[in-house]
């Protein structure tokens, strides 16, 4: 029993949890500067895809942003006004959580806007608004404090995860594509993911046979080795190259980054820490060089 | 017991509904008939709207649409709804590929497209949407010749009401 308890309130620091904030805010912001241009066709009533259509099949009690146009416009408040109000309100929060200003409202609200436009923009998303809802959920409960709050939040992420990579490895498992190789070739001739012509593959299919059954592998397997202590590095690189190679090779950046990110979050906390060190000692080397070549008065001062 | 104590079985709880609706396939399907209005709720907040099957079990066509917009006067325009931007490019392909695969909601998905185009051409009256899938041959039939192309799988016709 002690040891279940220990394993999930032990004192612990909120570092990740801190990282896990920074990482949803950046993909969330670089996101929605992307779509900005195009809210009214992905989300508007008049856009591919009309709100009536979307609310016929809402049996959720979560307002949408068509349910908080029809309330606005009953004030004379234009709809795309207040689409792109929503979608505001959403930058907003992101911008307070990247800068860590009332983080834990800023959460709140970046989720409620969120929800808002998934109930409305649900058949346009795709795995990155799962991740970045999920992120936005937790990061509402989540202490950024230390304490066993803290440890219990990392716990429920990492466990998370776990799910996560067994639902998607088990899935690809029981699908002969993923056996032979077809899944990645036919994945990789898509228009849509096609970022380079990959019809030379075709002539190397026991190396793309190979491949897909390692990602199957990896991810049925990386949710057990990754609490093995030795084994979590090399299992978290292999997962991290295999999302930097799904955003390089098929295009899906801001997907690739948030799972990164959810996994470094997760697991990657020598990494983190690491990184953390070298960043500080690189600040604090450039900053020393800079007074060195530019010292200010009080650096005048102790010299004197 | 302290609070933190008392949190372990709420957090437990959550991932315990969160591999419920993994496991049951609830999280890909929201029949309304499976699940309680309170439940939904939970699920649409909490981020369990969708599964993590990404890719799998099978990786499907890559789909693509267009309209056909007639006047008055029997001239045609032709419109896609790509994107210049691929971030929004994936979005609609993912609506186009739904509206493929909804069930009983094809039409209707199909109808909205229509609609959008023709809201963007006051003069069309008549809008044919023309749905297209990307079909890739194994690599063994591509090494022997056969190249992916795009075919056909649904069209409709819609004319705009007269006011």
């Amino acid at each position: 029993m002690k040891a279940f308890w220990d394993f999930w309130t032990a004192e612990a620091d909120a570092r990740p949890i801190l990282f896990l904030r920074f990482a949803t805010a950046v993909v969330g912001l670089v996101q929605l500067a992307l779509l900005w241009p195009y809210l009214l066709h992905l989300y508007g009533n008049h856009g591919l895809v009309q709100w009536a259509i979307i609310e016929e099949g809402n049996a959720s009690f979560v307002p949408t942003i068509g349910k908080v146009a029809l309330a606005g416009a009953a004030l004379g408040i234009p709809t795309a006004t207040t689409l792109h109000t929503v979608f505001a309100v959403y930058g907003a929060a992101l911008v307070a959580l990247l800068i860590r200003r009332h983080s834990r409202a800023a959460a709140i609200v970046a989720l409620v806007a969120h929800t808002l436009t998934v109930g409305s923009g649900f058949l346009s998303m795709y795995g990155v608004d799962t991740m970045l809802h999920v992120s936005l959920f937790y990061l509402c409960w989540f202490p950024t404090r230390p304490g066993a709050g803290a440890r219990i939040a990392h716990r429920v992420l990492q466990l998370h995860v776990v799910l996560l990579y067994l639902d998607t490895g088990l899935a690809k498992a029981s699908g002969a594509q993923w056996w032979n190789g077809e899944a990645l070739w036919r994945a990789m001739m898509q228009p849509k993911f096609a970022m380079f012509d990959y019809a030379w593959l075709a002539d190397f299919p026991h190396i793309v046979q190979a491949a897909g059954i390692a990602v199957v592998i990896l991810e049925i397997a990386y949710p057990l080795v990754v609490w093995w202590r030795p084994a979590r590095l090399p299992a978290l690189a292999a997962i991290v190259a295999l999302h930097a190679g799904i955003g390089i090779l098929m295009g899906l950046w801001l997907f690739s980054a948030m799972m990164i990110a959810l996994n470094l979050c997760a697991f990657g906390r020598p990494l983190l820490d690491a990184v953390a060190t070298e960043l500080d000692r690189l600040g604090r080397s450039v900053t020393h060089s800079i007074r060195r070549h530019y010292p200010t008065s009080a650096d005048t001062v102790s010299d004197s | 017991m302290n609070r933190s104590r008392l949190v372990v079985p709420i957090a437990i709880l959550h991932l315990t509904v969160v591999a419920t609706f993994l496991w049951d396939g609830a999280a890909s399907d929201s029949d309304p008939a499976r699940t309680s209005p309170v439940m939904e709720s939970y699920r649409v907040i909490s981020g369990l709207f969708r599964d993590y099957k990404f890719f799998a079990p099978s990786v499907a066509n890559d789909v693509r649409a267009g309209v056909l917009i007639e006047d008055g006067e029997g001239r045609t325009s032709f419109q896609t709804f790509a994107a210049d931007s691929h971030e929004a490019d994936l979005r609609v392909n993912c609506i186009i590929s739904a509206a493929m695969k909804h069930k009983g909601g094809k039409d209707m998905l199909v109808r909205s497209l229509a609609t959008a185009a023709l809201a963007t051409d006051p003069s069309g009256i008549r809008a044919t949407v023309v749905t297209e899938a990307y079909d890739v041959p194994t690599m063994a039939d591509f090494a022997r010749g056969v190249d992916p192309k795009w075919k056909l799988i649904y069209t409709g016709k819609f004319e705009r009401k007269q006011p």
